[in-house]
């Protein structure tokens, strides 16, 4: 790139096209403009923010019966249908940016729900060294998993467990700095980040030359006097502590906030769309910790297939905590098999991968965390197909629930009499088969991927291949048996 | 010239919407269907909070499925996936449903009236043997998983033949 004379240009000149989907979206006016109002988040929020006020109402004060409350409805069955099948395919973390959950303890640290403010309110705290990781929210992930069978169908949990949530959160914003909620701490954000790598769009810098001779860094330090005197509509540093000019180059911890684009005094920051699943051959940032997301995502796809899609009432009851022992079982096989089976299998092929390409002196440990994100297309494939098969049956009770959503007998739309129809739920195959097989072979084009960045040698790569292709095949197998089977 | 992982999608597509096809035109063929008429096979189905019991049953295709059904708790329902059956389960009183099982695969039934927390997971299975829409889809499974490699190797063969060291592994 030609270099610039040392005032450096801004709007930073938007390069052409590199191809059909490498789409600077920010090149049209409309949307640029759109995303530096800083009105944006809290137009999206407030919604959102009305719709949960509803859920924890209905979830503490509606009827206990599943079917008929709102909170159970709306949130497992539409907002689940939603994040999993639209938003994080397609739009990445766009569900943070519109989330009502940790918006309250945001607003009462910016003392804002919209300006821009360069002194924050709170303790300011840096979150533990020890703790900056996904841990926390893996295992909040796993323990709020295992609960999922009376989560997910009495209101009066996902009432309780939302407004903890909450309260979680407010307490995190007044105690440390930024989202530490969101990035350490949620258990949703955890899996939305390891799935938003798939996703066709994304945050990044335009110019790498801009961003290396920015003295302001104000995408990551929040504008200040200097910054917006140069460029900028006065922007927060990264909520989610990134830092998008050094550059930012997965989607993982990007909620879209576009407090970056409003900061960037040279406009130097933008939203392109891509091709799905980029992010998975970046080598910077792989971690265990998000290795350990993808099993847990995994294995809990497997286990919900078997606890609450299968026909087996004993299992059911476990997982419904009917009985002590029952529950302890339950408890056992389920956290084994996400924490500890999935890992075992995973590091097993791994092992013979290794063995097979003839590679004794790479790091198994590399190669075992490496290998996790080629399960990120199945996983989330395993996932649609899973949404699938309970949605399409259930989501007909959203529209009762709509005109009745505490169960007391109102009747808002005249809906309230529409009765339960499944939708085509005997075409579930014709969508689980496609999308799993899909999901198969783009794990194995994620796993070749990988292995020619761990293996010199074609032929290794080639014959670490198989093993992996082998053990993706017998995971989406796994997934056909119970579907079919 | 085409590229290869196109031809690989192209095959894999082509092997999907066969199956698909399969699993669409199975139906109204009933193989192994008796000379005097539809075979037919009667299950009891005991339906308690939240499951049937026994919870699978198997079938083969062409017979006539007669389930008499009897709640030992609460009431119950009976939806039939695809069959656009629908009853009510009483308990202590035995519903009889009917329909001949014309598809291959595995048909489930579901609970239709709300009977508790975990009622929209109620559900019973028939596996209709033999079972072509598992086996089909299993083949393809591994057709997917060897084609996908095969695929893989072949672009690397035709693209890094002659530059093996400047190939940077992406896919």
């Amino acid at each position: 790139m030609a270099q610039r004379s040392t005032v450096l240009e801004r709007p930073v000149p938007r390069p052409a096209l590199e191809a059909p989907w490498r789409l600077d979206l920010l090149r049209f006016r409309p949307l640029r403009w759109l995303v530096r109002q800083r009105w944006l988040q809290f137009a999206l929020i407030l919604p959102n923010l009305f719709i949960f006020t509803v859920v924890i109402l209905t979830g503490f004060l509606g009827t206990p019966i599943g079917a008929k409350n709102f909170a159970i409805i709306f949130v497992w069955i539409v907002w689940w249908a939603l994040l999993i099948l639209v938003l994080v395919p397609f739009g990445a973390r766009s569900w943070c940016t519109m989330c009502p959950i940790p918006a309250v303890g945001e607003w009462l640290q910016r003392r804002a729900f919209i300006l821009w403010r360069p002194r924050t309110f709170g303790l300011n705290r840096k979150w533990p060294k020890g703790l900056r990781n996904l841990w926390v929210a893996n295992f909040g992930f796993a323990s709020i998993a295992l609960t999922s069978a009376v989560l997910t169908t009495r209101p009066i949990v996902t009432g309780t467990v939302l407004l903890g949530l909450v309260l979680i959160a407010v307490a995190t914003h007044l105690v440390f700095e930024r989202r530490t909620f969101c990035r350490y701490l949620c258990p949703v954000g955890g899996f939305l980040g390891l799935y938003s790598m798939a996703a066709p769009v994304e945050v990044r810098r335009v110019d790498a030359e801009v961003c290396r001779r920015c003295q302001f860094k104000a995408c990551f330090r929040g504008s200040s006097e200097a910054s917006l005197q140069v460029g900028g509509v006065g922007g927060y540093g990264c909520p989610n502590f990134e830092f998008p000019g050094a550059p930012m180059e997965r989607n993982t911890y990007c909620l879209l906030c576009t407090e970056c684009i409003k900061a960037c005094p040279y406009e130097n920051i933008t939203i392109r769309t891509r091709p799905f699943f980029q992010d998975l051959l970046v080598e910077k940032g792989r971690k265990l910790d998000e290795a350990y997301k993808s099993f847990i995502m995994l294995g809990a796809a497997v286990m919900y297939s078997i606890v609450m899609l299968g026909p087996w009432g004993r299992i059911k009851d476990w997982a419904n905590f009917s009985s002590p022992t029952g529950t302890l079982l339950y408890a056992l096989i389920f956290l084994g098999s996400i924490l500890l089976a999935a890992p075992a299998i995973h590091l097993a092929f791994t092992w013979l991968s290794r063995l097979l390409a003839g590679a004794q002196g790479l790091s198994v440990k590399k190669l075992f965390v490496d290998y996790a994100y080629a399960l990120v297309p199945l996983g989330l494939a395993g996932w649609i197909a899973f949404s699938f098969s309970f949605v399409l049956p259930n989501i007909s009770y959203a529209v009762s629930v709509l005109s009745d959503p505490f169960g007391w007998g109102w009747d808002l739309f005249g809906t309230k009499g529409y009765p339960w129809t499944p939708y085509a739920p005997h075409l579930l195959p014709y969508i689980q088969v496609p999308v799993l097989l899909l999901g198969l072979t783009l794990s194995i084009r994620i796993g070749y991927g990988l292995a020619r960045q761990n293996f010199p040698a074609l032929q290794q790569a080639r014959r670490a291949l198989v093993p992996l292709s082998a053990y993706l095949a017998g995971v989406t197998a796994l997934f056909l048996v119970l579907y079919l089977g | 010239m085409r590229h290869p992982w196109r031809s690989g999608m192209l095959l894999l597509l082509v092997g999907t919407l066969v199956f698909l096809g399969i699993l669409l035109f199975s139906g109204g063929s009933p193989a192994g269907t008796p000379a005097g008429g539809v075979r037919t096979r009667e299950f009891t189905i005991h339906a308690r909070q939240f499951a049937y019991t026994p919870p699978r049953i198997r079938v083969r295709q062409g017979e006539r499925v007669v389930l008499r059904v009897i709640s030992d708790d609460v009431v119950h329902g009976l939806y039939v996936d695809g069959y656009g059956i629908n009853s009510k389960i009483f308990p202590g009183r035995e519903t009889v449903i009917s329909f001949v099982a014309d598809r291959p695969g595995k048909i489930r039934y579901r609970c239709s009236v709300i009977c508790g927390n975990l009622h929209p997971f109620m559900i019973g299975e028939v596996v209709v043997g033999p079972n072509y829409t598992l086996w089909g889809a299993l083949a393809l499974t591994a057709l997917a998983a060897a084609g996908t490699v095969v695929v893989l190797w072949r672009r690397e063969s035709s693209a890094g033949d002659q530059n093996e060291e400047g190939d940077d592994g992406t896919a």
